[in-house]
């Protein structure tokens, strides 16, 4: 059977709403059935895949997050911020963008990093007159800058599907991630100058400042502990989820003491939903890929591709525009893990480094994240702010435009991408 | 009786819940053991793993019934009611005929490491079916919790 018929059945299931774990699970079992194959490899590729030291900084990253949010680090971070560039033109704007990348710095997730700061700069930004989707595609598509600055959860699935170093593209993330951050400040800037209509903010003054800091000072002590930790090469990116996780219990308990147990219990509840949620994805597509792998597919995929596709470039636009097209319909982390084993082999082809690479996917996970009607952040978004999903996308899209403008920077220039991780 | 299995799947998660918890601890205690006394463990890494693969299986059947799983519903949504009920059908049963072939051979696999005492290969040598067992029973619990979700859609019952 070919490649092309597996697809189609794939994306039959997925549309008949089959939950995208059972599809890929049931899919591969009914594969491995059909190529003579023991149906005794479906429980072993369940073990297997979550049977991982490196996934088990998921978990971990996901608890950190939702403990942080729980606790309410993301207001005394923006109101941090927000002292000292609050007077600028867009000045709420900017500081969401800068709160946004610093909570990316502790946050693996695009949607909670999106919520944490979402949840105090929204209603801020309302207040103050900034046009309502315009805030809101800003917070959906700051929120993204989670996922690209490191840690980034789906950066840690990417680097287990591909077998490559999640450290490296943690690395890689930042200088495009820092990037993607200068470019949404910009546009901020540009757009309150040119639209207007929002009341400017006086200058904060020194003790302002200095009171505000000091308050988000445990929030930027944790933000350097992971960076410099996974950086120096002191902590591998799993304990720095669990220090991390340590010390925003330890920071949300006994520093600032705005944890109660009861949100804690939350927070304990959600995480596991949403790693068990992903976990499953990723048990599912062990197994479809144990079954395409033994059928030679992604191979086949790989040849055909190569054969007709023969430049570097050529292979990029076509991939992007195909993860875009497959960004309206499929949830981002279930696009990750289907199509990056059958994308990978071809990499080497065409000489292309696979890191680089990686980080390119990684933007083009953001873009479908903020893309309707599945984009993941639209919903969060929404249902923060009590808006129509209508309105939300209205405001995002110039911002997937910036992203596609990212990946062209970082096409003519992979030192963006690759300076920090390979040359310092 | 079905009350039963929703408890079941329902103190599944719980454990699961708090088994990520404890795996936090338990690698916070490795990095700290070795970076402050210089005395990395043996146990920390394995037992988190073993810890990962019950918490996901046990938590498993709760995510079904609380329709977390991620699905594409765009399409469905615009079925009519019978459409919609059918597709519901067909999902409950496809994962009931995985959990099965999950049930039966992962018990396989369970039964045979007791047999012959497979266990790890690291310094703690961990009996393998310890955590082998996780997929039958997290499987176990999904095969009676879409079974469960299956009778509810037959009788027209909210699940």
């Amino acid at each position: 059977m070919s490649a092309f018929a597996v697809l189609a059945i794939l994306i039959v299931l997925l549309l008949a709403g089959l939950p995208v774990a059972f599809a890929l699970g049931g899919l591969g079992a009914a594969l491995l059935l059909f190529n003579d194959v023991p149906l005794i490899m479906v429980p072993q590729g369940l073990y297997s895949s979550i049977d991982s030291f490196v996934l088990l900084a998921v978990p971990l990253f996901i608890l950190m997050s939702n403990i942080l949010l729980k606790g309410g680090v993301g207001s005394d971070l923006f109101r941090a911020v927000q002292a000292w560039v609050g007077h600028w033109p867009g000045g709420l704007a900017v500081a969401t963008v800068i709160s946004c990348a610093i909570f990316g710095a502790i946050s693996g997730s695009s949607v909670a990093t999106a919520a944490t700061i979402g949840v105090i700069a929204i209603p801020e930004m309302i207040k103050r007159g900034y046009k309502p989707h315009f805030v809101y595609g800003l917070l959906a598509a700051g929120g993204t800058l989670g996922i690209l600055i490191p840690p980034s959860i789906p950066m840690i699935v990417l680097g287990v599907v591909i077998e490559e170093s999640i450290t490296s593209l943690f690395l890689a993330g930042i200088g495009p991630g820092l990037l993607m951050a200068f470019l949404f400040i910009g546009f901020s800037v540009a757009y309150a100058k040119l639209a207007g209509g929002f009341e400017a903010q006086r200058r904060a003054t020194w003790e302002e400042r200095r009171k505000a800091t000091i308050r988000a000072l445990p929030t930027l002590f944790l933000a350097l502990v992971i960076i410099l930790g996974i950086y120096l090469g002191v902590f591998t990116p799993t304990e720095s989820a669990g220090i991390g996780f340590t010390l925003s219990l330890l920071l949300t308990t006994f520093v600032l003491r705005s944890l109660s147990w009861a949100s804690l219990k939350e927070a304990v509840a959600e995480s596991m939903r949403t790693t068990v949620t992903l976990m499953l994805i990723l048990a599912g597509a062990k197994v479809f890929g144990q079954a395409i792998t033994l059928m030679r597919i992604p191979h086949e995929v790989s040849t055909m591709i190569v054969a007709n596709v023969d430049t570097a470039g050529g292979f990029v636009a076509i991939v992007c525009s195909m993860l875009l097209v497959m960004g309206f319909f499929l949830e981002a982390l279930a696009m990750t893990i289907i199509m990056a084993p059958v994308l990978y082999p071809t990499l080497a082809p065409l000489g292309l480094d696979p890191i680089w690479f990686g980080v390119i996917f990684v933007i083009m996970i953001e873009a479908a994240l903020i893309s309707p009607p599945v984009g993941l952040n639209l919903f969060i978004i929404q249902a923060i702010a009590k808006a129509s999903l209508g309105e939300v996308i209205r405001g995002a899209w110039p911002f997937i435009l910036m992203m596609l403008g990212a990946i062209a920077a970082i096409y003519a220039w992979p030192g963006i991408a690759l300076t920090i991780p390979f040359k310092l | 009786m079905l009350r039963a299995i929703d408890r079941l799947a329902d103190i599944g998660a719980g454990v699961a819940a708090w088994l990520f918890v404890m795996i936090g601890g338990m690698i916070t205690f490795e990095v700290v053991g070795r970076y402050g006394f210089t005395a990395p463990t043996i146990w920390a890494e394995e037992l988190s793993r073993f810890c990962q693969v019950w918490a996901v299986y046990l938590g498993a059947a709760y995510v079904l019934r609380r329709g977390h799983l991620i699905r594409i519903t765009f399409v469905t949504d615009r079925l009519g009611r019978r459409w919609r009920q059918a597709a519901e059908a067909f999902s409950l049963l496809a994962i009931m005929v995985i959990a099965a072939i999950a049930l039966w051979w992962g018990m396989l696999i369970t039964i045979e490491s007791l047999a012959i005492g497979r266990i790890t290969t690291s310094m703690l040598g961990t009996p393998l079916w310890m955590s082998e067992i996780a997929i039958p029973i997290g499987a176990a619990l999904l095969l009676l919790q879409s079974l469960a979700l299956l009778i509810r859609l037959t009788r027209g019952e909210p699940s």
